[in-house]
């Protein structure tokens, strides 16, 4: 049985003028443990929302329209929110979100929330113990430790405040880290040291299975065992690493790995392509294939027709065209 | 500067320009009275029933507190005469220090003002030995058996006997002039000033030739013959004793009625340094209208009043409505639909506009509470029971009709503080943490809370002038009464001194908020130390 399993998950937001924006829509696939699954597409297309979904945890104006998440044998959806914080959060499912800057409360010491997401789980636990304990957790992460600990968030540097993020987010050694474009607003070479240090926790089984986020194709060519690729909150085309980097099959994929792979290249002179063209609308009911409107490869029927998910050799591709 | 001590030069570099402001704010005061009408003038026209003579004085005295008039420090003798040099012009106290004239005389320290006899039999024989020694007293007979004369006798040893022959008396106690009095020698007072130097002496008023215009000194006069120090006069045991005295100079003014005198005015660079100086040693200056009365006195007189008026309004109503405030941006839901409105429509209300209501509502519909004063009319100001109460039974209009508008104010930056912190990321990032909810509602009331606190500190900066409108319509006798009142009768040093002190809090406040904002807000310390 997989240890990680999303089935048909939809998930919306409530304007507050009621329109509804159905940001991730029927997305399944299943996890293994120690297993690395990446999830790319585009800005907007749904990943963060799904994240959401993943941890049980829907706030308002995200609600869950349908699905289950299922972790471990036990389902998310359909549970108290103070169920989940107490048994899921940090325990099971953690995250480590974008933009490290802004999660870290600004008027709180490193130590002191690290502290807090420990008292929020544990009882009676005496302060000098949760230290040592934290202490020895940042040790890992190679930082000046004792310093960070007694920092506030704007006295430290871009990649210290990053990895002080993984650091507490992996406090409670969670089943399932989902790592939310960990590395977007940092430059390349602090990007490798972080993506570095996620495989070595990884290596030192502080944490075994892991979904990485990422708007950035190359990066998940070394990082992930599968990729989920997402277009308009769908899942479009799902397989390993291998298959979906050097062979895809849904036109988007093409499109994004030629993009992405030229761009790479683009200093040996072939111009990147640019997909022509914006995503739909997501309030709208859409029917027929999301992405026909800009696909290279468009039949006449594809505006019309609902496009499944269709097993595709030992992948899964959303469009009745590849093969 | 302090370079190595960035706490340090955060403050000096914050505190410079809060002194350039106070700087500029003094500038401005001392400004604002010279455009439009002269303030002298304005005042001197309400003054009724002085001859010209009266009219001149005053003036002369008002001038010199606003620090408009050339002031000249004499040298002056005990007996109030003025000291001439050859040219005619008066002798500086300052020209005389300048040229060593002064010495402080031991004889003039143990000045005989006043004898008492003791023990007369002791005093005779102490005499008489001093007598046997060849020495001559005037008027003192050893077989004369009457009580001495002590003021007689006084004048009768002061030039027979040396310093230590009269320290050397028994049976007498000496008053000796404690005042600190300077003495010269007229030979080298004349030396000095290539030239006899004259006494001017007397009480009539005198007009004195110098340099072509014409000065006027209070207490010369002419006519009466250069008296005191005679040329040549050998004085080694006969000094004059100099006290300094401070006095307005006058020129001769042509005006339609006539010619008249008229105080010198200084020049507006010298008037503008002297009320910067006054200002900075604390002195606010003088009332026009309780004249002599300083505005300083009569500023601490109201201050009371205002600071009890305003600091319990804006404490309480900080703590209450932040509390709201932070109620409603948890809650939300009917608390907030019904706060929120009601709190807006308070916070948009002037603060005079509603004291009105509650005066015409309470104080006149239905009326239970007194519409004006500090306590009633019919009891005097005292720790007495009656005072106190009738002190408190005052309060509760004017505190009303600031107390719910400020709280209303705190309530709505407070919940929108929260609702925002509710919103931010890091918020999120906690809870799906799991971090317990009333943890992270810590957060939120921690972080909303600090600006609040900001405003708490400029409200009790801006406190003794915040409710100067509150006071005038409730006619409470704080500094904004005080204010109103100088106002009304040109009152010009009170207007200036309470706007400078109100000033003056305000910056401190706004400096401490400054600074102490700095070591409470992690966000804004790492920027002060430069990490
Ligand atoms: N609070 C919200 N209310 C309404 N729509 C939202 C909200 N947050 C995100 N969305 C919409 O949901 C979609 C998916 O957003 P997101 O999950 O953040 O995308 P991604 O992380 O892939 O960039 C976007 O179209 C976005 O506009
Ligand atoms: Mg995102």
């Amino acid at each position: 049985m997989a240890t990680f399993e999303v089935k048909n998950l939809s998930l919306h937001y409530l304007t507050r003028f009621g329109a509804k924006v159905h940001a991730v829509s029927d997305v399944s696939f299943e996890m293994n443990e120690g297993e690395i699954l990446g999830i790319a597409g585009e800005s907007g297309c749904g990943k963060t929302t799904l994240v959401s979904g993943l941890m049980g945890l829907c706030l308002p104006p995200l609600y869950p329209t349908s699905g289950d998440v299922i972790v471990d044998g036990e389902s998310l959806m359909g549970r108290t929110p103070a169920e989940i914080r107490e048994n899921v959060l940090s325990r099971k499912v953690s995250m480590i979100p974008q933009g490290a800057f802004n999660a870290l409360n600004p008027t709180r010491k490193i130590k002191d929330l690290a502290m807090d997401v420990i008292e929020s789980h544990e009882e009676n636990q005496s302060k000098k113990a949760m230290y040592k304990r934290i202490y020895d957790r940042f040790e890992l992460l190679g930082m000046d430790t004792a310093r960070v600990l007694n920092s506030f968030p704007v006295q430290l540097t871009a990649g210290e405040r990053q990895r002080s993020v993984i650091g507490i987010s992996t406090l409670l050694n969670p089943k399932m880290v989902i790592a939310d474009e960990p590395t977007s607003a940092l430059d390349v070479t602090t990007q490798k040291q972080i993506i570095g240090m996620i495989f070595d926790l990884l290596e030192k089984k502080v944490f075994s299975t892991m979904i990485f986020i990422t708007h950035e194709l190359p990066l998940l060519r070394h990082v992930a065992d599968r990729i989920c690729v997402m277009y308009a909150a769908e899942v479009v085309e799902l397989g390993t690493a291998e298959q979906l980097v050097f062979d895809p099959r849904h036109p988007y994929t093409k499109a994004l790995m030629s993009a992405m792979l030229s761009a790479e290249e683009g200093a040996k002179g072939r111009k990147p392509e640019a997909i022509e063209g914006a995503p739909p609308n997501l309030v709208n009911e859409i029917a027929g294939c999301r992405f026909a409107p800009r696909c290279k490869y468009a039949h006449p029927e594809c505006k019309v027709k609902k496009m499944e998910i269709r097993i595709v050799g030992d992948r899964q591709v959303r469009c009745d065209y590849a093969e | 500067m302090f370079k190595h001590h960035p706490t340090l030069k955060f403050i000096w570099d914050r505190g410079i320009w809060y002194v350039l402001t106070f700087l500029v704010a003094i500038t401005i005061n001392f400004f604002l009275p010279r455009f439009g009408s002269d303030p002298i003038e304005l005042i001197m026209s309400k003054q009724k029933g002085l001859n010209s003579e009266q009219a001149r004085e005053k003036k002369a005295s008002y001038m010199r507190e606003f620090g408009l008039v050339e002031v000249l420090t004499t040298a002056t003798t005990e007996d109030g005469g003025m000291l001439m040099a050859p040219d005619g012009s008066p002798v500086t106290f300052e020209q005389l220090k300048a040229k060593n004239l002064l010495t402080v005389n031991e004889r003039k320290t143990f000045w005989i003002s006043g004898v008492t006899v003791t023990d007369p039999l002791a005093l005779k024989l102490s005499l008489l030995k001093i007598i046997a020694n060849g020495k001559k007293i005037n008027g003192f007979d050893p077989t004369d058996s009457s009580v001495i004369n002590p003021e007689t006798f006084a004048e009768s040893i002061k030039d027979a006997l040396t310093l230590d022959e009269i320290k050397s008396l028994a049976g007498i106690t000496f008053k000796t002039n404690s005042k600190l009095v300077y003495s010269l020698k007229a030979d080298e007072l004349s030396k000095a000033f290539g030239g006899p130097v004259t006494m001017v002496n007397g009480e009539e008023a005198n007009v004195v030739k110098q340099n072509g215009a014409l000065k006027f000194f209070d207490n010369g006069d002419e006519n009466v013959a250069p008296a005191l120090i005679k040329q040549g006069t050998a004085i080694d045991s006969q000094a004059v004793n100099i006290t300094v005295k401070e006095q307005v100079q006058y020129a001769l003014e042509k005006t339609s009625k006539g010619v008249t005198l008229s105080p010198i005015r200084s020049p507006l660079v010298k008037q503008y340094l002297l009320y910067m100086m006054m200002t900075l040693r604390g002195d606010l200056g003088t009332s026009f209208v309780k004249y002599p009365e300083k505005v300083n006195t009569l500023v601490m007189q109201t201050l009371g009043w205002s600071i009890g008026l305003q600091l319990p309004s804006i404490v309480i109503g900080w703590f209450i409505g932040n509390l709201l405030g932070a109620l409603a941006a948890y809650k939300r839901g009917l608390f907030d639909k019904v706060l929120f409105p009601v709190a807006l429509f308070l916070n948009s209300f002037p603060f005079f506009a509603f004291g009105m209501i509650l005066i015409y509502v309470f104080a006149g519909i239905l009326p239970i509470f007194p519409s004006s004063g500090g306590y009633a009319n019919d009891v005097v100001p005292g720790f007495t029971v009656a005072f106190i109460l009738s002190v408190a039974y005052c309060y509760v209009l004017p505190f009303m009709s600031i107390f719910p508008i400020f709280a209303s104010g705190q309530a709505t930056g407070m919940r929108t503080m929260g609702i925002y912190e509710l919103g931010t990321s890091y918020v999120k990032y906690a809870k799906t943490l799991g971090i317990k909810e009333n943890k992270i509602l810590m957060y939120i009331f921690r972080n909303a809370v600090l600006p609040q606190l900001t405003g708490l500190a400029l409200m009790l900066g801006s406190m003794i002038g915040g409710a100067l409108i509150t006071e005038m319509i409730f006619s409470y006798p704080g500094l904004g009464m005080a204010l109103l009142t100088a106002t009304t009768n040109n009152d010009y040093p009170m207007i200036q001194g309470s706007s400078l002190l109100i000033c003056i809090t305000v910056l401190i406040a706004n400096f401490s908020v400054d600074v102490l904002i700095g070591f409470f807000d992690p966000r804004v310390k790492a920027g002060m130390s430069g990490v």
